[in-house]
């Protein structure tokens, strides 16, 4: 099959442009082509790094090559940050398969308009989205005011509806948007991850040495940008209520923070300074030795764009216990509830927790008890650990999610594009030729086409 | 607390700037001295006698000599000689001092017009002076009320931030509260399936009891004669194949040892810190074995003599029985966990009711029931393995087998399926070249490769599935 792939790639540093390397690399069977944000100059595509088998090309040469020799399948990697902005143009105009990493685009969407000062623009899409909803909602998010308000408005539908295909990455959510936009196909494919048990011990105690951490401590970790929505300030609390009784326990926390989050300041402020180390930005082939270094991982996330986590899944992958937020569409993996020390899963016959989790309603309770359960019970974390390790290789292999794909391939492949509904927004249904016509009227011509039906687009969407 | 501090902290400087602002006001309202009465021009110059000076100054008329004669004429002359010229002086000093006067009349009269417009002049000044400082303190006072307003303006835009956070805060607090509450009612809702089905499976064994207990009154009371006696048991598998070439099919078919020892090494984590654990068909000792290195203690029950004794000769604990006879001869919730591995699948159906009713009752609670069999559901797992065992006396497909493991009061059952059919092996979709590919032909590839999948899933899904139950 011929695939267009519209994502980011690195050395882009979201976890998307990480992922798509590493299921193309996967997908060698089909041709596929990868298409990234040129907006800002050729550069973009020199810089890409090389993936076997598949070329890179700016997005902006995918028209021509469609129209020269036409794609089975255009794939889009649709995610809530303005690095995948660039494929809103293409993804309304060609439809094909679109991977919802998460189910929650309000804010990208209307931090790309409102860059572009095309407010009116996302308030059209706000309100075709929700027409039951005030319409001056969509001002608060203008006005800079939207805040947690967004997440009531998740603004997916237009995509869904452009898609021939939706692919999520959890079930839950595969019932939700199916639920909610009845006729859609929507599929689950399973995320994968590769093998992440390489580092050896040696590496780790080095990793441990480098940052004074002493050899018997017991490591809790988290990886990724270091922002509120990881969980770390209730860690904090809790470490700081649990410390002195675990004096063990450490906290590394690998990865770059933004100016207005200082992690450090909490934990001097709390008393508990000595027992956080912070790692700072580390390249991506330095991760596994620090993974390999902890002993806990906690993957905690709130608010949620309904994601599955890919760093989770890694850790999942090292046969790490994790400690993950309750959140509704995760339910089905089986979970320990360490306040009454059961297991938690929408399948009540799951006997063997996977993870163990922390409800949002009593985060730092169960923080406590998770620092201080899985410090003082290495067997519980071996066998967090080993059960981890087995739902990965059953559930969350490269080949796994590169099977998922192929099915979700063929089945887009065939499927007819969809009718783009009447009502859109006018601007995500333009003829292209509008500032033709603005153009020759300006020298009193008159614009001698008529529409050309899919052949363009207006200039604010232009790419 | 950090906008209660913000706001106070806002408040007090507030009030600093005012008292400042307002000392200022008054201080230049003060700087600025009311205006003295302002200094009147000279009086006009005195001109009163100017005209009897004009009219008056000359005080000789003619030579009086010229009008007489005789002597009257040299006494005139002789008087005008003695007092004539002092008479023309004096005429003379009266004309320069009226001629004086006259000529400075102007001079005065200006004088006085300059003072009196200088004076005007200052005046006018001075008032312009007092009528801005006036309108400054005006403007002063008028711009008080503009930085006030400007200020609540400043202030609203605190109170919009404020009350945003305080928005977003309450909406996270909200959207936190509701997620719990979702996750919690998966949860619920699924327990709930399975309570469903328990009281189901209650509700049966009430009505089946009822009917018996009647049909027992009914046969008491007609003096006719007891009750046929519960079916035999079936032919279980010795009675259809040698104990030795059983041994020998398994070899051929089951697989080797370590391939056993691997795909049971899932279920010993199930078992973990459990003791007393029985494996029904432990067949050659292999997960024995696993629970023996886990320091689990368990011992194994087969009804082959030969596969019995090659456990035995591993040193593993294994005895030689009919499951349903062993099952009864021990004390009820002595058994701290249950394994049949391949075992169902060769009994028949009362046989199997009958095992799974008194394994409830021999397992202690809290203890696992983990019963592995072949996957009929799937057709090459039927077609190929299922009847490829001449012993395998019932195919249970996977909800049959859940539905009979729940029905006998077992709970958090898991039905996992497994061995799933290798994807390469599968029915595969065919492909549209790109170079053939139109509306028709895309629509009929599309039909096809959707009966592939069709096909591919009743055919190639899962060779084997296991139900997990617990005692509770």
């Amino acid at each position: 099959m011929r695939i267009a792939w519209f994502s980011p790639l690195p050395p882009h540093r979201s976890g998307i442009a990480a992922y798509s390397s590493e299921i193309l690399a996967c997908l060698t069977s089909h041709a596929i082509e990868a298409f990234v944000d040129d907006g800002s100059g050729r550069a973009a595509v020199a810089g890409t790094r090389p993936i076997a088998g598949v070329a890179v090309r700016g997005a902006h040469d995918f028209v021509w090559r469609h129209a020269r020799h036409p794609y089975d399948l255009v794939v889009y990697h649709l995610g809530n940050d303005l690095c995948h902005d660039y494929m809103w143009p293409y993804l309304v105009r060609y439809a094909g398969l679109v991977v919802l990493h998460d189910a929650q685009l309000h804010q990208s969407r209307a931090r790309a308009l409102i860059l572009q000062h095309r407010e009116t623009d996302f308030r059209a899409e706000f309100a075709y989205s929700y027409p039951e909803a005030e319409a001056r909602i969509a001002d608060l998010t203008v006005a800079g005011l939207g805040g947690t308000l967004c997440y009531f408005w998740p603004m997916v539908r237009i995509p869904v509806e452009a898609a021939r295909v939706v692919a999520v990455h959890n079930a839950y959510l595969a019932r939700e948007l199916a639920g909610e936009f009845p006729g859609r196909m929507i599929r689950h494919i399973r995320l994968g991850v590769p093998d992440s048990l390489a580092s050896t011990a040696a590496s780790a105690a080095e990793v441990r040495r480098r940052h004074g951490i002493p050899d018997e401590a017991v490591v809790f970790g988290c990886f990724g940008r270091v922002t509120p929505e990881k969980g770390l300030t209730g860690v904090l609390r809790a470490l700081a209520q649990v410390g002195p009784s675990v004096p063990n326990v450490r906290l590394l926390v690998v990865g770059e923070a933004p100016s207005y989050f200082d992690l450090m300041a909490q934990a001097r402020e709390l008393g508990i300074a000595d027992l956080v180390v912070t790692t700072g930005y580390v390249d991506e082939g330095a991760l596994p030795e620090y993974l390999a270094a902890m002993d806990v991982t906690l993957n905690l996330r709130w608010p949620t764009g309904r994601e599955t986590s890919a760093a989770w899944m890694r850790c999942l992958a090292a046969g790490k216990p994790t400690v993950i937020t309750d959140l509704a569409h995760l339910t089905n993996m089986p979970s320990l509830d360490l306040r009454s020390m059961t297991v938690a899963c929408t399948d009540p016959g799951a006997t063997e927790p996977v993870c163990v989790h922390v409800e949002l309603i009593d985060d730092i309770n169960m923080l406590r008890l998770v620092l201080r359960r899985l410090t003082e019970d290495p067997a519980l974390r071996d066998r967090l650990g080993r059960a981890a390790r087995r739902y990965w290789a059953e559930h969350a292999t490269m080949t796994v999610m590169a099977r998922d794909y192929e099915a979700a391939f063929a089945s887009a492949a065939t499927v007819p594009n969809p009718a783009k509904p009447e009502a859109w927004p006018a601007h995500l249904t333009a003829d292209g030729t509008a500032t033709a016509r603005a153009l020759t009227a300006g020298i009193g011509t008159q614009y001698p086409l008529g529409p050309v039906s899919g052949a363009g687009m207006t200039s604010a969407e232009r790419p | 607390m950090f906008a209660e501090d913000d706001i106070e902290r806002r408040r007090v400087e507030r009030e600093a700037a005012d008292r400042a602002y307002n000392e200022a006001l008054t201080a230049l309202d003060q700087a600025f001295p009311k205006l003295p009465e302002s200094p009147h021009p000279p009086v006009a110059y005195d001109e009163s006698q100017l005209a009897a000076l004009n009219d008056r100054w000359g005080i000789l008329a003619a030579n009086p000599a010229n009008h007489l004669r005789g002597w009257r004429r040299r006494l005139a002359l002789l008087v005008w000689g003695l007092f004539g010229p002092a008479l023309e002086r004096q005429q003379a000093f009266n004309a320069t001092l009226v001629d004086h006067l006259n000529r400075n009349v102007d001079v005065h009269r200006a004088t006085r017009a300059g003072i009196e417009a200088t004076l005007g002049a200052v005046r006018g000044e001075l008032e312009k002076l007092e009528t801005f400082h006036t309108k400054l303190i005006l403007y002063l006072q008028t711009i008080t009320l503009f930085v006030d307003t400007k200020d609540r303006s400043e202030h609203i835009a605190t109170l919009t931030n404020l009350t945003n956070a305080g928005l977003s805060g309450v909406a996270d607090e909200f959207r936190r509260r509701w997620e719990s509450m979702v996750a919690r009612e998966q949860r619920y809702v699924a327990a709930v399936d399975e309570l469903r089905t328990s009281i189901a499976s209650v509700q049966q064994t009430g009505l089946m009891l009822k009917r018996e207990l009647e049909r027992g009154l009914a046969g008491a009371t007609a003096s006719g004669p007891a009750p046929a006696a519960a079916a035999a048991l079936p032919a279980s598998r010795t009675d259809s194949v040698n104990a030795y070439k059983y041994v020998c099919f398994e070899n051929k078919f089951r697989g080797s040892e370590a391939d056993i020892r691997e795909r049971l090494l899932k279920y010993v984590d199930i078992f973990e810190g459990a003791s007393n654990v029985l494996d029904l068909g432990c067949g050659r000792g292999e997960f024995l074995a696993l629970l023996a290195e886990r320091g689990t203690s368990a011992h194994g029950l087969d009804i082959n003599h030969e596969m019995v004794e090659t456990c035995r000769a591993r040193g593993l604990d294994a005895r030689e029985g009919d499951a349903m006879a062993y099952m009864e001869s021990i004390p009820d919730g002595s058994l701290g966990g249950l394994i049949a591995v391949q075992v169902v699948e060769h009994f028949q159906p009362p046989y199997l009711v009958r095992f799974l009713d008194t394994a409830y009752h021999k397992l202690r609670p809290g203890s696992k029931i983990v019963l592995e069999t072949l996957n009929p559901s799937c057709w090459f797992a039927f077609f190929e393995a299922y009847i490829r065992d001449i012993t395998h006396a019932w195919p249970l497909h996977p909800e049959t087998l859940k539905f009979l493991v729940v029905a006998s009061g077992f709970q958090r059952i898991e039905l996992r399926l497994l061995s799933p059919y290798p994807s390469d092996a599968k029915l595969q979709h065919a492909r549209v070249p790109a170079d053939a590919a139109s509306l028709p032909m895309v629509n009929l590839m599309s039909a096809f490769n959707e009966n592939v999948d069709k096909v591919n899933d009743v055919m190639f899904s899962f060779l084997d599935y296991v139900v997990v139950g617990e005692r509770i």
